[in-house]
């Protein structure tokens, strides 16, 4: 057997070793015995120097060619061999990926804070500022200021509840129209939001529930800007365009006053269950502030005008998302909270 | 109020319908319902019919066989238990095929003997909710008319809900008039014939509060046969007016009430001792009602009296002492106008609310009471005879109120309405309202018929032309107004910030009543101070103001429990009032922000263990809200006693040396008594404080490696951890950036009271690499101070 013969059968065992390495170790051990510090190639390229000096180069050579092309087929079986192992660590760690994920709990936003929210934004667009008021009020803010005279009928349309003859808890959001014109000089742009009580429970009261006020006073307020706020107003809140009119009504704070239905959004008006088979809902009672209001506001009606509104913000949710029952919103039940 | 169609259109023709009903809607009468007449709807088959003879039915105790003539050449045979089927008798008769509102009337046999109909009571006939017997026609009402055409049943009733300062539309004449606004018409007032007097019986009456009541009107009526029945055709009008007849003298007093708005009263003149007067009660005066009720009344509450004793509650109810009964034959008439300050509120107070009341309270025309006196005469003496005597009228004229001119610019209209309506149309709804108006320079002077009490000034003759215009009429102006500030300043935290904040972090809002339960705000805070009482709560669970919007919270958290929900947690907004002393005068209302929170920690899940909350959870919550305000670690948390916190499980919550509010562990003892067996906690925020954030500041950021060690030091257990954070901080100075306790440790290689607490300290400067050496003498610093100080040891 010629040196080039047995040169090139260590290169093919070697390479059918390396072939049949299934880890690295394997590999590694294969490594060794060719190319280690006692390897075959290296006992083979020790044997150089004792070779006659014409057969030096060309043993030399075919030893080094043999040894490239035994490190080439360890790194390539290497590569080979990391992909399958780091195949073989990711189909262990394969997952699947249907199972759920690890959740924290998210809370909600009670649906009054929501609508409220988006009634604060509409109202900001056009320039109204939201403001609070006491919810323990006197009589004075509550009825006298709002021209209801301690005998007028309209406190009877008020249960009031007392907490002595003079102070009681706020039966609408309307006192703060009064203390906020005596603190602040028109033009008043404002909305006041907030819970007022009335003692009367049943199936559409609760003793307690949340109104919206509005109130304007400038110079050359009417009606008709009265008008143009609501329709808007009811228009982007319910981002439909259903029709709205204004119907002749009284409330003894403004002069003329007037209720506003709207066309129902259920039944596009032609009668439901939600509106009665009237085809309109009542939303909303408003009107140009009764001079004598503003006169307790310190304004002077012969200069100035103003026109006010108020809403029930419970009223507005339920027609806006479905519900169906007043008395859910303050029960606190967490089916019911987790919904919004 | 109901309003019968047909008895308007002795008024004022009314038109279409339907479109009548839009009108007065849109116009502030609101007609909440329109529905026909009467329930009998079969035109044809129910025929008036005259019981002609009656004989006992052979196998029936209780049942005749009555003859019928319905004005056919056959007379009918017809089985009947009604007691009063009796010889003579006019009454409805249901012929077979007839449909009445709750049956069909087919041929029967009846023990044996056929009927050839049925004869109908009211209640059969869909005319009342109950009655006794058949029907009892008039003796006018003629045989073999249907029954549908003799009552008039085609028409229709028109149900209002009226605002309270429309007294004047409580009556058919009232509602007349406002079509006549609306409609551009004007209304047939039917002529009043004064009624002349045949005796000349006349009672005195004395005016003793004239204020109260300016104008007394009465007449006496002798030999009044009061044992006729009210004709059917008043007793329909009453019923479409939802009254039901009670006597003749009753029913015509209703009667004239429901036409033109005037309550009137009847007394049986024998029992009058004397004359009449009308005075203010005497404190404690006593009336016995009609109603069979006594009350006890004041001197705010006014009467009608004789010479003796108070007689009747006026403008409210009549006494039972003077009342009509069967014995009558002379009685005194009464209409009278008692102002509406005088009557106003005092039925409520005493519990009642009359036909009378409603109307005085809402004022009546002060000039109607001789009509309603001469229109009830009229009735009375033509159905049940009798001798009229001449017109009583005791009047103050001086305090009958009267409408003074107004002034109504042509431009008062435009600057209101913020639209034009011709001059001519305005004018002619004032008119046909029953103004009166006279064109002068500056505009119209108008002055308001004596029914209106609700017009005082330009801006009501400005409602009622615009509400008779309508109000959809007016072309909506819309404006945007530029907000002439920023709503909203960039450190401004707003509530819905915080909410969303809440939410963020795992919390339900919920809305509860600022009303709660004394008994549990008791037990959860019976030392500190009063709740404020509501004097008339809804129940007595709703009966004082919530001092703490724990006390809501808590019991929902119960609910949510007994309703298997397994993790609570519960946030709200809100206000609560607190009071120093028994003087609701000097409370406060402060708005705050409250959780609860129980239950696990995370949702029933496969890749998380399931763990409950404790106190650590709460805070960590917090520490997420309160860096929408401040960074964290400005918010310091002290012990707390206070008794809603099991001991040692309790803390204020300090801002800038003041406290802001507490967290804690509600008492197992009080949760008990809430059917609470969870560890409960919960936290309570003055919302105020937490408001006002700061705009970031920026500070260089470190190009040099940050240097990181631990120290596990070993320190008596009485010492807050806070503490030794300050002091390694104040100790290492300024290149420490960060401490974080990482683990806590108690065990059997330690001793007695201590605790061994792990830190991680790092270290960076802005100027250059820390080297070992300066970082060990910083550590060596720190634990010398520490030592040296608070019994401190590195762990060995």
């Amino acid at each position: 057997m010629s040196v080039e013969n047995s040169i090139q059968a260590i290169e093919n065992s070697a390479t059918e070793l390396i072939g049949r390495t299934n880890s690295l170790v394997d590999l590694e051990a294969v490594k060794i015995q060719y190319l280690g510090k006692n390897g075959i190639v290296t006992q083979q390229l020790k044997r150089i120097s004792s070779l006659p000096a014409e057969e030096r180069k060309g043993f030399g050579q075919a030893v080094n060619h043999t040894k490239i092309q035994i490190s080439e087929r360890i790194r390539e079986r290497h590569e080979c061999l990391e992909k399958i192992s780091l195949n073989q660590q990711f189909s262990d760690q394969s997952i699947d990926v249907t199972l759920p994920g690890r959740v924290k709990t998210l809370g909600t936003i009670h649906p009054i804070s929501r609508t409220l929210r988006r009634m604060e934004q509409i109202f900001d667009r056009l320039g109204f500022h939201a403001v609070e008021g006491p919810e323990i009020e006197n009589d004075y803010y509550n009825f006298e200021a709002l021209n209801i005279s301690a005998n007028h009928p309209a406190r009877a349309m008020h249960d009031t509840f007392y907490i002595d003859d003079h102070v009681l808890l706020r039966t609408h959001t309307s006192p703060v129209q009064v203390r906020f014109m005596q603190a602040h000089e028109p033009p008043i742009r404002i909305i006041a939001p907030g819970k007022v009580f009335r003692c009367d429970s049943d199936v559409t009261h609760t003793p307690m529930f949340h109104q919206l006020e509005g109130l304007s006073v400038d110079l050359d307020v009417t009606f008709a800007d009265l008008k143009g706020v609501i329709i808007h107003f009811i228009h982007e809140f319910f981002e439909a365009e259903p029709k709205v009119r204004f119907r002749s009504s009284y409330f003894p704070f403004t002069e003329p006053s007037a209720e506003v239905d709207m066309g129902c959004v259920f039944c596009g008006g032609k009668g439901c269950r939600i509106c009665k088979h009237t085809g309109w809902i009542e939303v909303l009672g408003c009107g140009m502030v009764h001079p004598e209001v503003l006169k307790h506001g310190k304004i002077d009606p012969s200069q100035y005008s103003g026109y006010a509104f108020g809403l029930g913000i419970e009223r507005f949710t339920m027609l806006r998302y479905g519900v169906s029952d007043l008395r859910y919103f303050f029960n606190s039940e967490l089916s019911f909270l987790r919904q919004f | 109020m109901h309003a019968s169609i047909s008895w308007l259109k002795q008024w004022v023709d009314p038109g279409d319908i339907e479109k009548l009903t839009e009108q007065l809607t849109l116009a502030g009468l609101e007609v909440t319902r329109v529905e026909s007449a009467g329930g009998l709807s079969d035109q044809i088959n129910v025929v008036v019919g005259q019981i002609v003879s009656c004989v006992q039915h052979p196998d029936a105790d209780r049942l005749q066989i009555c003859e019928v003539d319905i004005g056919q050449k056959a007379n009918l045979s017809i089985i009947c238990g009604a007691p009063n089927a009796r010889n003579g008798l006019l009454t409805a008769c249901a012929k077979v095929g007839a449909t009445l509102p709750n049956m069909h009337v087919e041929s029967t046999s009846i023990r044996g003997i056929e009927s050839q109909g049925m004869l109908c009571s009211a209640m059969e006939l869909g005319l009342d909710t109950s009655s006794e017997g058949i029907i009892e026609f008039d003796h006018v009402a003629p045989v073999g008319q249907s029954v549908f055409e003799y009552l008039k049943l085609s028409d229709s009733i028109i149900e209002f809900e009226l605002t309270p300062n429309r007294g004047d539309c409580l009556s058919i004449l009232g509602i007349a008039r406002e079509i006549a606004g609306i409609q551009n018409t004007s209304i047939q007032q039917p002529e009043i014939q004064p009624v002349v007097a045949d005796i000349v019986d006349v009672l005195s009456v004395d005016l003793m509060a004239v204020q109260e009541c300016p104008r007394y009107v009465g007449r006496v009526l002798c030999g009044v046969d009061y044992s006729q029945k009210t004709p059917d055709w008043m007793v329909e009008r009453l019923r479409r007016s939802g009254l039901r007849n009670i006597n003749l003298i009753v029913d015509i007093t209703n009667y004239v009430m429901l036409e033109i708005g005037q309550p009137m009263h009847a007394f049986d003149l024998k029992r009058i001792r004397g004359g009449i007067q009308v005075r203010m009660a005497s404190q404690d005066e006593i009336v016995g009602l009609l109603d069979g009720n006594e009350v006890k009344l004041d001197p705010s509450y006014l009467v009608i009296a004789d010479d003796e004793r108070a007689i009747a509650l006026a403008g409210i109810m009549g006494g039972a002492d003077t009342a009509i009964t069967e014995e009558s034959d002379t009685i005194f008439l009464e209409a009278a106008y008692f102002s509406a300050d005088s009557i106003r509120g005092k039925a409520r107070k005493l519990g009642m609310q009359t036909d009378a009341s409603y109307r005085f309270e809402r004022g009546v025309d002060p000039e109607i009471q001789v009509t309603a006196i001469e229109m009830a005469t009229k009735l009375i003496v033509g159905i049940a005879g009798g001798s009229p005597g001449p017109l009583i009228e005791a009047i103050s004229e001086e305090n009958i109120p009267k409408n003074s001119p107004i002034l109504l610019e042509p431009d008062d209209i435009q600057r209101v309405l913020g639209d034009s309506i011709e001059p001519i149309r305005s004018e002619s709804i004032l008119l046909n309202l029953g103004f009166k108006v006279e064109q002068q320079k500056e505009g119209w002077l108008a002055t308001a018929p004596s029914w209106r009490f609700d017009i005082q000034s330009s801006y009501d003759l400005v409602e009622e032309v615009g509400r008779c215009f309508g109000y959809d009429a007016i072309e909506p102006r819309v404006r945007s107004f530029l907000s002439n500030k920023l709503v909203k300043n960039e450190t401004r935290v707003t509530v819905h910030d915080i909410k969303l904040r809440m939410m963020e972090i795992g919390y339900h809002e919920a809305v509860t009543y600022s009303f709660v339960d004394p008994t549990i705000q008791d037990l959860l805070f019976s030392t500190n101070g009063y709740s404020i009482p509501l004097k008339n709560p809804i129940a007595e669970n709703m009966s004082v103001m919530r001092k703490s919007l724990w006390t809501g919270l808590l019991e929902a958290a119960s609910k949510n429990l007994n309703r298997q929900e397994k993790q609570i947690r519960l946030f709200e907004e809100g206000a609560i009032f607190e009071v120093s002393q028994r003087d609701c005068e000097s409370h406060q209302e402060k708005q705050m922000l409250a959780g609860v929170a129980c239950g696990t920690i995370m949702p029933r899940q496969w890749a998380s263990k399931e763990s409950f909350i404790d106190f650590f959870d709460v805070k960590g919550d917090l520490n997420n809200l309160f860096s929408l305000t401040r960074a964290p670690s400005s918010f310091l948390f002290e012990p707390s006693d206070l008794s809603i916190f099991q001991p040692g499980q309790g803390a204020d919550i300090l801002l800038d040396n003041q406290t802001i509010g507490k967290i804690g562990k509600l008492h197992p003892a009080h949760a008990k008594q809430l059917d609470i067996d969870l560890d409960v906690f919960m936290f309570e925020l003055e919302m105020k404080y937490l408001l006002n954030s700061a705009l970031p500041q920026f500070t260089d950021v470190s190009r040099f490696p940050p240097v990181h060690r631990d120290l596990a030091l070993v320190v008596e257990e009485e010492i807050p951890v806070k503490f030794l954070e300050d002091e390694i901080h104040h100790s290492a100075g300024n290149l420490l950036k960060n401490v974080i306790l990482f683990d806590v440790f108690r065990g059997k290689n330690l001793r007695k009271n201590t605790k061994s607490m792990a830190f991680g300290l790092t270290f960076q400067s802005n100027f250059g690499n820390l080297t070992a050496q300066e970082i060990d003498k910083l550590i060596e610093k720190v634990l010398q101070d520490l030592k040296s100080k608070m019994f401190v040891d590195l762990r060995e």
